[in-house]
């Protein structure tokens, strides 16, 4: 059941840390390290303290977020955007970027079925780069979307190289990957996270 | 006199391509050899270079010759730039041309030319306004996208308006006010713009050179150690148009089937359209086989240039081409997409006839096509008895076989037991990819071709199939339901990631023959380049028969497992047992004689004229406590290679009878570590015909002994992965489990995996070992060969002989010939 500690509210650290567990559902501390800056150390505390707290269960090495886990992350989203949310500049941006996604799944299963055509993947990496500059352009309203902004320049850079994988590979920080964990963030700023 | 900046395509040296970029220079190329492009001119890297001494803007040298070039431009095309009235306007191409490609360069321009005036005079000229509105708009798209860095969406929706009413009454005011709209909007988002073309060609210019300091093309320069004073030419090209009139007409021609790889020209043909029209598929294009598809002497014009163009690429091209008003343009060229199968056709091809060397076949095939062709299929036979249970939208292709599970992290732990699962879901998130990596196939009840299991199944080659809705998956229950019939989770499952099928029960997949079959002279054009021999590493007598047929050097057996297959291992242990007995043990030696003797005649009758190496069954290894039932009441000494003399004096003589002194036929000692044993078994088994000892090493330990103290006269074969283990400590069952090494490496907690790379202390003992044993002696036993770079580092240290699984050979065998030419 839920004690004194786990009902006080997240700070913002604590919320980068159970959020990239959020967006990802299943991920290393290691993981979680590297997409929120916070040292690694610090990070298997906090999901440690998390564990104990029964909000976020302890898969040998990979956390997963327990149903209270989740409903903290969700109070702080609701608390932090509530004011987002009511905004038409963010909504506009989300409707926007709604009908970008469409166009970026739809080049990414163009991409595979191409086995990777070269025109096709430079209008992925161009639409891509759009997205980055939206973000940016979203900052004074959402600042933490910088941290997409330069996940998404590190996995074209990659695919720019020839490191093919970094377009869609499940296992590594692929644009395909940063993408759905974005989706699922603006979903829950937006207040309509997917499984809740 | 100082130098040109501009240079017509039909009189620049194509061999210059510092100055006239890849693209410029590639366009000349094709002028010399006959090729029709649309008529153009290139501007050097020296303009580059003028740009950015004055000051990042276009050098007003530059004006006299730009004009110049286009006026000629203007002559050849009979058309006129930047003028509306009574001409044809004048549209062209402008696009950037590096001495090398690189991503983030400014991507093409087209249609550049118009302004309201030019646009319907245009549209009346072809008498279709609304396809030069859609030429002027699309320039504009491309113009805001590429040049103005702005979102073509935006340019379309705020723009969509004023062109209904440019398309409803297409006239002067009405053409003028979508300019004005678009004017408007570019003021808005702080773009500069004008509406002359000719100030827009000066525009698009300046961005080709401004493209070169683009972000992305600056960290790919310093990532690859390009140069950034090499700079970027620009290639400006009239546009043509296969909507021009009846005798005009757009395409895209292969010059070998892209399918199958057949020689001759392949593709279609839409007349009175423009190439856009094919993409988009707003018309149907005929097939250029068919009599009358188009022109007979255009048809033939194409022919003879796609055979020219395959001389210049020196590979089968693919070609979209443009007819206006009888005149045949060659737009664009590359070498041609193609399926695997076409792929390892037109290498052949092209190897047999010369045009390409062993080296260029050998890039001309990618390990990823050679895995398309050997994608295990279902048993014909097995496929026909299957009953079909359900189907789905079949989203990544390959035949898999698995017990269904219904829970992600249920299925990891499954599969890292060795159990091959299908993950069946109701649709999946990235909570599920730890099944989905290590599952043969994926099912979802729900989701398109689209979706989150279709997108991450591509990207891992695994099966896929989604969207099947007959099924209803009930994961709490642990069941899953089609039609009336409900299902326990792990029942077992095949799906068919092509067509969406789904059967239950297990249907056997198979080594895919037929792509197999086309493989054989590339692997032998491989095996020449890399000087390697790869044998089997055979797992049963079938595989020695198939290995036979297909003259493979030779194959490598467990004399356990012919036994096995002969269904006569139980009378082995049985006999293994009596050697215990005093009484017993005469008749036991006489029944493993003979057992070892109709097993090796069985073997070498099924490999044909093909050498074999017969490994000596070995106490020592983990199998043998699974197969031997008495295996804790050996005694201990057993339990080494030669600790029990009745054991491996019978099969020694066996297996010599059974060679008949034919050379093919080698017996491998194994799991020794010391040079002394192979020397004492040779003295024991002297007198028994058999053609060749030699041995196996299973350990660290005998890899480092026989490195050190070897005699160099000895055959030599090294199980790489039991090595491996055995330096590790690691059981073979954590060795054949499935993803638990890259997990553990994804959580970088050791820095790689051992079983697809050699630790640095590894690779010093087996170039140790090669050292002294030599490399005609000396081969390595590699059971996961594909994956990773063991083989490949072995190759590198100069290790020339391998044995590997039979499914994987032809890969393996392509992989050695890349890493002796330097391609991954």
């Amino acid at each position: 059941m839920a004690g004194p500690a786990n009902e006080g509210l997240l700070d913002e650290r604590e919320f980068s840390v159970l959020n990239a567990v959020f967006l990802r559902k299943m991920a290393a501390p290691e993981h979680v390290a590297q997409v929120t800056g916070v040292d690694v150390a610090d990070v298997r505390q906090l999901l440690d303290d998390a564990v104990r707290d029964e909000a976020a269960i302890d898969l040998g090495g990979q956390y997963m977020l327990g149903d209270a886990g989740r409903a903290r992350v969700l109070a702080y989203y609701d608390r932090s955007y509530a004011g987002a949310r009511a905004s038409g500049t963010v909504q506009a941006w989300y409707e926007r970027f709604e009908a970008v996604n469409a166009q970026f799944i739809a080049l990414v299963t163009e991409w595979q079925k191409s086995d990777g055509d070269e025109r096709v993947q430079e209008r992925l990496v161009r639409l891509v780069e759009r997205q980055v500059t939206a973000l940016r352009a979203l900052a004074n309203e959402i600042p933490r979307y910088e941290s997409y902004a330069a996940r998404f320049e590190n996995g074209l850079a990659n695919v720019d190289r020839g490191q093919r994988d970094f377009v869609c590979k499940p296992t590594i920080d692929s644009v395909h990957n940063v993408w759905f964990e974005f989706h699922e963030d603006i979903l829950t700023v937006m207040g309509k996270p997917r499984d809740a | 006199m100082r130098d040109r900046l501009v240079w017509d395509l039909d009189d620049l040296d194509s061999s210059d391509l510092d100055r006239f970029g890849g693209k410029g220079a590639g366009l000349a190329r094709m002028v010399a050899a006959g090729i029709p492009v649309p008529p153009g001119f290139v501007i050097g890297t020296d303009a580059f270079r003028a740009y950015h001494a004055c000051g990042a803007s276009l050098p007003p040298e530059l004006d006299d010759e730009l004009d110049r070039a286009m006026r000629r431009l203007e002559a050849r095309t009979a058309k006129r730039f930047g003028a509306g009235g009574t001409h044809a306007p004048l549209l062209v191409s402008v696009r950037s041309g590096a001495p090398v490609s690189m991503p983030g360069m400014m991507d093409t321009v087209l249609n550049l030319g118009l302004d309201a005036a030019g646009a319907l005079a245009f549209g009346r000229a072809l008498n279709d306004p609304a396809f030069a509105l859609d030429t002027w708009l699309r320039f504009w798209r491309m113009f805001a996208d590429i040049v103005l860095e702005l979102d073509p969406a935006d340019v379309e929706s705020d723009a969509a308006e004023a062109r209904a009413a440019a398309l409803a009454d297409p006239s002067l005011a009405t053409f003028a006010a979508l300019e004005e709209r678009l004017g408007t909007f570019f003021a808005r988002s702080g773009a500069v713009v004008e509406t002359s073309p000719v100030a827009q060609l000066r525009q698009a210019i300046s961005a080709v050179f401004r493209s070169w300091d683009s972000r992305r093309a600056k960290a790919y320069r310093k990532n690859m150690g390009i140069p950034d004073s090499l700079g970027t030419a620009v290639t400006v090209q009239a546009m043509v148009f296969g909507n021009r009139d009846a005798r005009s007409g757009s395409g895209v021609a292969f010059s070998r089937n892209p399918n199958t790889g057949e020689a001759g020209l392949f593709g279609e043909y839409m007349s009175g359209r423009q190439g856009e029209d094919i993409v988009s598929g707003s018309a149907t294009p005929v097939d250029l086989s068919l009599p009358g598809a188009m022109d007979g002497a255009l048809r033939e014009a194409l022919v003879a240039h796609g055979r020219a163009l395959e001389t210049l690429y020196r590979d089968a091209v693919d070609i979209e081409f443009t007819v206006e008003s009888e005149r045949l343009y060659l737009l664009q060229v590359r070498p041609a997409k193609r399926t695997a199968e076409a792929a390892v056709r037109i290498a052949l091809d092209l190897l047999r006839s010369g045009e390409i060397s062993r080296e260029e076949a050998m890039r001309r095939v990618t390990p990823a096509q050679l895995g398309k062709l050997l994608r295990p299929t279902f048993d014909a036979d097995a496929l026909h008895d299957a009953r079909l249970l359900a189907t789905g939208i079949g989203s990544s292709p390959g035949h898999a076989a698995g017990n269904a599970r219904l829970d992600a992290d249920d299925a990891a732990v499954r599969a890292a037991g060795g159990e091959r699962v299908i993950l069946l879901r109701p649709t999946t998130s990235p909570q599920d990819i730890r099944g989905m990596l290590v599952a043969e196939g994926i099912v979802t009840a729900r989701g398109g071709a689209l979706s989150h299991a279709a997108v991450v199944s591509r990207a891992l080659d695994k099966p896929c199939i989604v969207g099947c809705e007959a099924i209803d998956v009930d994961v709490p229950r642990r069941t899953f339901t089609i039609g009336s019939r409900t299902f326990a989770e792990g029942t077992m499952l095949s799906i068919d990631g092509d067509s969406g099928r789904i059967y239950l029960g297990e249907i056997p997949v198979r080594a895919a023959a037929t792509g197999r079959a086309q493989l054989g002279e590339l692997v032998a054009a491989a095996n020449a380049l890399s000087g390697a021999r790869v044998a089997v590493s055979a797992l049963d007598v079938a595989e020695i028969a198939r290995a036979g047929a297909s003259s493979v050097d030779g194959a490598i057996v467990g004399l356990t497992d012919v036994l096995i297959a002969r269904g006569s291992i139980d009378r082995l242990t049985a006999a293994v047992a009596d050697l215990a007995s005093d009484a017993r043990r005469a008749g036991a030696e006489r029944e493993i004689e003979a057992l070892a003797r109709d097993a090796a005649e069985h073997a070498l009758r099924a490999a044909g004229p093909m050498p074999v190496a017969f490994r000596l069954p070995s106490f020592l290894s983990e199998r043998a406590r699974q197969i031997v039932p008495s295996w804790a009441a050996l005694p201990a000494r057993t339990l080494l290679p030669l600790g029990e003399k009745s054991f491996y004096v019978p099969i020694a003589r066996g297996i010599g009878a059974a060679a008949r002194g034919e050379a093919r036929v080698a017996l491998l000692l194994s799991g020794l570590t010391d040079v002394g044993e192979i020397a004492a078994f040779r003295r024991d088994v002297a007198a028994f015909a058999v053609p060749e000892t030699g041995a196996f090493l299973r350990s660290f330990a005998g890899v480092q002994n026989f490195a050190e103290s070897g005699d160099g006269d000895t055959t030599i074969w090294v199980d790489v992965d039991a090595v491996i283990r055995s330096a590790y400590g690691f059981p073979s069952e954590l060795m054949a489990a499935r993803g638990v090494f890259a997990d553990y490496c994804e959580r970088d907690l050791i820095g790689q995996n051992p079983q697809s790379a050699l630790a640095p202390f590894l690779v010093a003992c087996f170039a140790a070992l090669l050292r002294r044993a030599g490399p005609a002696r000396t081969g390595a036993v590699c059971a996961t060969a594909v994956e990773g770079t063991i083989a490949t580092t072995l190759y590198s240290l100069g290790y020339r002989r391998f044995a590997v699984p039979a499914n994987d050979r032809e890969a393996v065998c392509l992989g050695l010939a890349r890493a002796a030419i330097g391609v991954a």
